[in-house]
Order: C-alpha cells, then structure tokens, then sequence
C-alpha cells in the first residue's frame, strides 16, 4: 500500500480562521514530523471581511502554523477552493489535508457543493485527507450576515457615484426614447451597469443595477411612467433584465477583484525579487544594514533601526549607526523582548502594542541576529498579506546578515589555519637550522678539548674552521628571520636614500669575499647609472642573498655575471649564472616563504627569496626567475628610478 | 705605542667581556672590565683609561646618554660595539661624540685597527702640513694633492670633502657630519649631493672607481678614508 506521503513530497494544509484550524495543523504537524516533509499552510483571503474576533483567531492558527515549522502561504481569491488548488498545483504537493467542517456554511450546505467535495473533484492526483476535528465552533457564518457586511463595507461614496451615473443614463435615455425602441433603451442600460462593474464593488453594482430596471419599467415600459408592465412578453423582459443586469455586474465585479488581487500577488512577487537580488550583493555588514534601510525606505514607506549583536551574542545596547529611526526607553523594552523571546512585538501585535515601532527578531535558521525595528510613516493597520511581506524581507536580511558572519568565521578559521602552519614551519626550521650548527661547533669544540687532536695542526685547523664556518651560517639564519618578522610585521620603515649602486656592490662584494673566491664573478656595471634613491641596507640584503643562493646551489668554478644597466625610469639587476639551473615547474615558488628546491645540506631555511621579493616590492620594483637558453639560472629585478631635484645648481 | 695603554671595556656580557680581555691583553693592552654604564661613569674619573669599548643595549643607562655626559668631561676615544641594522643608532652615537663602531660578530683584527686609529687622532693631535696614505698625498698648506707623481685638479667643494675626510682618515665619519660642514646645517636631507661628489672625487683618485680602496662607504652610516 502506497504510504500517504513519501519523502521529499509536500504536502498543503488548508488553513480559516476558525478554532478547528488549530487542531489541524497540529495534525499537519504531526503528519510532517513522522513523515520527514515539509509542510505549507494556506490561507485563502477573500474580499469578505473578517470579524475582530476572526481576525484575532485566524492571527493565532497563523502563528501557530509558522511556529510549527510551516511555510506561510496567503493568497486571495474569491473561491476557496481554486485558491487551495492554485497553490497545491503551484508547489506541486502531494496531499491537501482539510478539515470536516472548513467552511461548510449555510449557503454551502443549502446548495451541497461543499468544498470538500470540490476539493475531491478537482484535486486531479493529489491526494486528500479529511481530518474530523472536535467540535469547537465559532457561530455558523450567515449568509445574509455576509450580504449587509459587504455592503456596509463599501464606501457610501461608490453608492452616491452609482445613483448620479443611472440618473445621467436616463436622462441620455429619455432623451434617445424618441428615436428608439424601450428594449434599446435596456441595453444601454445594461451596458452601463456592465461598465459601472469595472469601478464599483457588489453592493452599490447591486444598486444600479436594481434601480436601473425600476427606472427602465417606470419611464420606458408602456404605460410609461407607471411600474404596471401591459404586455407579458414585457413583464418577463423585465425580470431576465433584472437578473442579467446583477449577474453580469456582479461577475464583472468579482473579475476585477480578481484582478486587483492578482495585481498585489505580482507586485509583492516582484518586489521580493528585487530585494532578494539585491541582499545577495552585500556581503559586509554596514552595506547590508545601509541598503537594508534604503530598501525598506523605498518599498515599506518606513524608517528602520537595527539593534545586532556584539561579538558574545548578546544584544548591543545602541542601534546601528546607519538606523535613521530614534528609538526611546519604552521602544527599548520592545526590542528587548523581541530580543529575549524571539518574537514580534510593539504597534499592531499582542505584545507592547502601544509602542511606536513594530519590532520584529533577525533570526536565520536557529541564530538571532539582532532586532530590527520598522516605523511606518503611514500604515493604519496590517493586514495579514502585508505582514507575510515584511516578515519575508525580515528574513532576508537575516540570512544576509548571517552569511557576513559566516564568511567572517571562515575567513578568521582560514587565517589561524594558515599561522598555525607557519608557526609550524618556523618552530622546525628554527629548530633545525640553528641545532645543526651549534651541534658542528659543540663537537669542533670537545674535539678542540681533546690534547691529541689540538696537536694536529690540520685537524685544529678544520674544526676552527667548523665552527667558524658554523657560527656565520647562525647569524645568517637569525639574519633572515629577522628580516622577514620585520617585513611580515608591516612596521619596516624603509630608509631611503640616495645611493650609488657601485657602493652597494662593493659592500655585497666585500661581505661574500671569501665565498666568491671559488667562484667566477664578473661585473657589468653600465656607468650611466643615476643615484638610486633605495634603503642600502635592504638593496645590499637582496644582492647578497641572491649571490649567496646562488653560491649554494651550485659547484665550484661556475661564471656569475651581475649585469646593472639604466632602460627608462628603472635600474635592471641581473644575476646570470651558467650553473644547474632550476626546474621548470619549481620556478614560480622559489620566492614562497620557505620553499627549497631540494634539502642540500649547507641549505638555509628557504627565506632568502622571499625576503627578495618583499624587499623589491616595497621599492616598488619586480622579481623574477628564468632559467637561461643554455645553461643556468637568472635572477632579474629591476627598482624603478627617482629624479632628483637639486634646491641649486652645483 | 701599543705598551702600556689602558682599555676600559664597558659590555654587560660577561663572555664578550673576557674575549676582549684575552685577546686586547695579547697585543699588550691593559684592559680593565664594567659591566654596567654607571659603574663605568663612577671608575673613569680615577681610572683615566686611553680608550673606551662601549657595548650597546647596556640595562642601565642608554649608550647615547653615557657618550652625552662623557663628552661633557672627556674626549677619550670611544668605539662602540653595534649589532646589524641598527644604522640609525650608530649614526646618532657617532654625532654625539663616538670615534668608531664595530657590527657584532667582528674578527679581533677590524678592532685592533680601529682602536689604532682611533689611538691615532686622539695622541696625534697637533696639526699636520701633509697627508700621505697609500699613493694620496695631500699638502694642506699648498692646497694640492696628488696621486703618486701626478697632480689631481679638484674643484673646492672636491677638495673640501677630501680634506675633511683625510683629517678623520682611518675613522668614520657619518654623511650628516660631511654635510654640515660642507654645505651647512640646512642642506643635511639632500643626500643626493654627497653622493655624487664622493663619485666625483673617486673618480679621480681611485684606480678603480667602481672598487674604491681609498674612500670606502660605511653602508648606511657614511664614509671612510683609509
């Protein structure tokens, strides 16, 4: 047996505002707890107004529907059942659940088209589950309660309009009798009646309609100017006048507010568009709240304040400062209470009604947000449909403002992530980088300690050089890591100054001295080079560690050439080796913190480049590595040039 | 010259301090230890030593301060010991009255041929007609120099540099110092000046003007005539 609902299938509870409607959708309820689906509640408004005492009670099954977890649905029609069916087919459900006794009326009773059996009728494969409910009752609805209601409803100024267009009519009428028949005449009544539909409601189309057939008797129907009709043929010309002309109007009228309906669906449809589509911009939080104000300014017609929470979830005790609505100690209380229990409150709700501002909480899906707070600068009352809207708008500013937060989150997990890995490289490194070196010069030392091997004048002479040789390569790892927590850090001031680039060899030249003797360097240093205006230090670190890298990865003997020359307004550095070069795919990470081409032994920690590259940045230069034609690696940046501007001649 | 002559040691570092001991007390120094600025202050007066080595980063009193209130009293010769980068230190040491400065980790060679030189000016004080280092001589009185036989033309501004160069020759002597005296006080921020004078003047003393031997840079600090 099929079961009544599989999953992912939806299902639709038809919702009024009668007290049965609450255990109905505890039914909906249920039914969707145990069978995992969503569930949506609909409410057919019609153009019949509601009691006090219904509205509150509709109000309540509303609630209680979303608050179950419902999808709200409140659409207008005049017949239920389409309405129902409308939405059912729209959202594809698989199941109208109804109550007993929705709606069953007295004028329904009278004529046995019950809802239900409408409902069954019409319902093509969607199911239909009957639910009895216990008999809790509002007095039965009267049809002729619903009658007056309406007319009284309408304005007296349609029912005015309506006396002065038949009185117009007949006037043109009279005058238009000599030329025609009386039967013409009631056509042009009729399609003035047709016409009045357009503009006027029921009550007052009523009217015309009826006063049009007595002036139509009284005035055009021989004997004239009596209600006696002689003929028969006339008498029932009269009566199906009579009945047409309120048909016709009365169909013309449920047409238009239909339409008007229809009109209102569509607006609210496009305007939900257009904010969703706008919130899914705005990912910082003072952009949000901005266009949130400016949005609901334009399609609310109200002033907005935002109260967010701060960093520990709790309510900020002062509103956003973009909010242009002012709120006083009393609005306070609302907020903290929206705040606090998660629900609406201050003008046109239950709680705080007195209030000036209607307050609503910003939650997405189990987080609050904060409290938004609407003033309307001119709204009588809220209507159910106008409340959908605005709760709707409310939650897309919440789901907006929850994904700055997200995004936020992970941007901080990505940042911690990273520094917890680079705190990782650096423990190792440092570790490493600096044991390896203080472990050469322990042994050089206890060797040194040792009579027999201090005798040895070769031996004494290689472990000197040992921890000679150990106790730079320290330096130069401190060095490094100095310089890049400096440059990370962003507080290096750069010392610029006028320099001469031959300066800046030299000093690089002097301090790799005894390296560059096993080595071939050859100096191409054009002569028309202006004075760089750079930090020397910083220039001379660059050089130096490019000279000393490339010392590293390469044997002995190989030709270093240092070619600087002026082109336009930069001085290009390049650093030409013939040595091993670098393979291809790993020539765009050699500047990475870090990174080393492959674990050589007397190999730094792999910062070398990457204090380069940082270096040359903050001149406003650019580095790169290419591996050469034939043989080696070239290392090339260029530092753009200054003028100089003399205060005199020299 | 080197008998006898006493070296008071100011480093709070006990190893640096018994380096400098063992290895100035080789070549015949007399060496004497502090190892905080307010001690020293308190020995100098009766200690009377010949030259200072002043450690830097010292807990008590800032280096700056020691070199102020020692000026005020005294004109011994003070080196200081430095660590890298810290050029702007060293620059304001240097104005305030401090003859030389090593970077830390430095071969006991480079300080034994500062402490020369800065033994040098201080002993050597009276006034010299003739400079002569390496092929560079320079007759003050007649205002010529030359390089080995041949006479260089300089321009005054040349020669002024040169001049004040030879006189502190050995020491360094930072760009702020050169540039007050050559073009005053104001002129202090306009590098660029300097720069290409000293370009100049290589270019005419040196044998190879893109590798001077005679005029070297202190990178940061300023330049030095050897």
């Amino acid at each position: 047996m099929k079961k009544l609902l599989q999953k992912n299938e939806l299902f639709l509870v038809a919702i009024s505002s009668s007290p049965n409607s609450q255990y109905i959708i505890k039914w909906a309820k249920k039914i969707s707890y145990n069978f995992k689906t969503d569930w949506i509640a609909v409410y057919v408004e019609r153009k019949i107004k509601l009691s006090e005492k219904e509205e509150v009670s509709l109000k309540k099954n509303l609630d209680l529907a979303r608050r179950l977890g419902a999808e709200l649905i409140i659409t207008h029609d005049d017949d239920i059942v389409s309405g129902i069916l409308r939405i059912a087919f729209q959202k594809n459900v698989s199941l109208i659940v109804i109550g007993k006794t929705f709606h069953k009326n007295f004028f329904e009773k009278l004529t046995g088209s019950g809802i239900i059996d409408r409902l069954i009728k019409e319902s093509a494969d969607i199911n239909i589950n009957v639910v009895s409910e216990p008999c809790l009752k509002l007095k039965q609805f009267d049809f002729l309660k619903l009658k007056t209601k309406s007319s009284i409803k309408s304005s007296y100024k349609e029912y005015i309009l309506s006396i002065l267009i038949i009185s117009l009519i007949t006037a043109l009428n009279l005058f238009l009798s000599q030329l025609t028949g009386y039967w013409t005449i009631a056509l042009i009544y009729l399609l003035i009646v047709t016409i009045c539909a357009f503009f006027l409601s029921m009550g007052p189309i009523v009217l015309a309609a009826s006063l049009s057939a007595v002036l139509w008797n009284l005035l055009f129907i021989p004997p004239k100017f009596t209600f006696y009709i002689d003929k028969v043929e006339d008498l029932f010309m009269f009566i199906m006048y009579f009945i047409i002309a309120l048909i016709t109007g009365s169909l013309t009228s449920k047409l238009h507010i239909k339409e008007m309906a229809l009109r209102i669906r569509e607006k609210r449809i496009s305007d939900l568009y257009e904010i969703s589509a706008a919130m899914g911009n705005y990912t910082e939080i003072d952009e949000i709240i901005n266009n949130s104000i400016k949005l609901i300014e334009k399609f609310l017609n109200a002033k907005t304040v935002f109260y967010l929470v701060d960093e520990n979830g709790s309510l900020n005790d002062y509103p956003h400062k973009f909010s242009n609505f002012q709120i006083n100690d009393k609005d306070h209380n609302g907020i903290l209470w929206s705040f606090n229990n998660n629900k609406e409150s201050g003008k046109f709700t239950n709680t705080l009604p007195s209030l000036k501002g209607y307050y609503n909480p910003l939650t997405s899906i189990s987080e609050i947000y904060g409290v938004i707070g609407f003033y309307f600068n001119d709204l009588k009352s809220l209507n159910l449909e106008y409340e959908n809207f605005i709760k709707a708008i409310v939650k897309m500013i919440a789901i907006a403002i929850e994904r700055f937060y997200l995004i936020n989150k992970m941007q901080n997990i990505k940042l911690s992530v990273e520094s917890e890995r680079i705190y990782k490289i650096i423990l190792n490194s440092i570790s490493h980088e600096l044991r390896t070196p203080l472990t050469t010069i322990s042994n050089a030392v206890s060797g040194l300690s040792d009579r027999k091997m201090f005798k040895d004048k070769e031996i004494r002479n290689i472990l000197l050089a040992d921890i000679k040789e150990s106790a730079e390569r320290m330096n130069r790892v401190v060095g490094n890591l100095l310089n890049m927590a400096r440059l990370e850090s962003g507080k290096l001031k750069l010392n610029l100054e006028w320099n001469d680039i031959n300066d800046i060899v030299n000093v690089v030249q002097e301090r790799l001295k005894e390296r560059l003797v096993k080595y071939n360097l050859i100096k191409e240093i054009s002569s028309d080079i202006p004075l760089l205006y750079a930090d020397f230090g910083l220039i001379e670190q660059v050089l130096t560690n490019i000279l000393f890298n490339t010392i590293q990865h390469n044997k002995e003997g190989i030709k270093i050439l240092l070619k600087i020359y002026k082109e336009e307004n930069a001085v290009y550095f390049f650093i030409i080796d013939n040595g091993a070069g670098i393979p291809e795919n790993c020539l765009d990470r050699i500047f990475d913190k870090f990174y080393r081409v492959s674990r050589y032994k007397t190999g730094g920690v792999g910062l070398g480049l990457s204090i380069c590259k940082s270096i040359i940045e903050l001149h406003g230069g650019k580095i790169f590595a290419q591996n050469n034609e034939d043989k080696g690696l070239s290392v090339n940046f260029y530092l753009p040039l200054k003028d100089m501007n003399f205060k005199e001649d020299l | 010259m080197k008998e006898g002559l006493h070296i008071l040691v100011i480093d709070d570092e006990l190893q640096i301090r018994r380096f400098l001991k063992i290895s100035l007390s080789t070549r015949g120094f007399i060496v004497h230890e502090s190892a905080t600025a307010e001690e020293a202050l308190f020995v100098l007066p009766t200690l009377r030593p010949d030259l200072i080595i002043l450690d830097l980063g010292l807990p008590d009193i800032d280096g700056l301060d020691f070199i102020k209130q020692l000026r005020e009293w005294s004109t011994v010769p003070v080196i200081i010991l430095t660590v890298k980068d810290s050029e702007q230190d060293k620059i304001s040491l240097l104005e305030a009255g401090a003859d030389d400065y090593l970077t830390k980790p430095f071969s006991i060679g480079e300080l034994q041929a500062r402490i020369k030189v800065a033994l040098r000016h201080a002993i050597g004080n009276k006034e010299e007609s003739v400079f002569i280092s390496d092929d560079l001589k320079i007759d003050y009185a007649k205002r010529l120099v030359f390089i080995g036989e041949n006479e260089i033309k300089l321009t005054p501004t040349e020669y002024s540099l040169l001049v004040m160069l030879s006189k502190n020759a050995g020491k360094v002597i930072t760009q702020n110092q050169l540039m007050k005296e050559l073009w005053g006080p104001n002129m202090i921020e306009e590098t660029q000046y300097l720069r290409i004078y000293i370009l100049q003047l290589r270019k005419k003393i040196e044998k190879e003007p893109s590798n001077p031997k005679k005029i070297l840079t202190e990178p940061g600090v300023g330049y030095r005539l050897v």
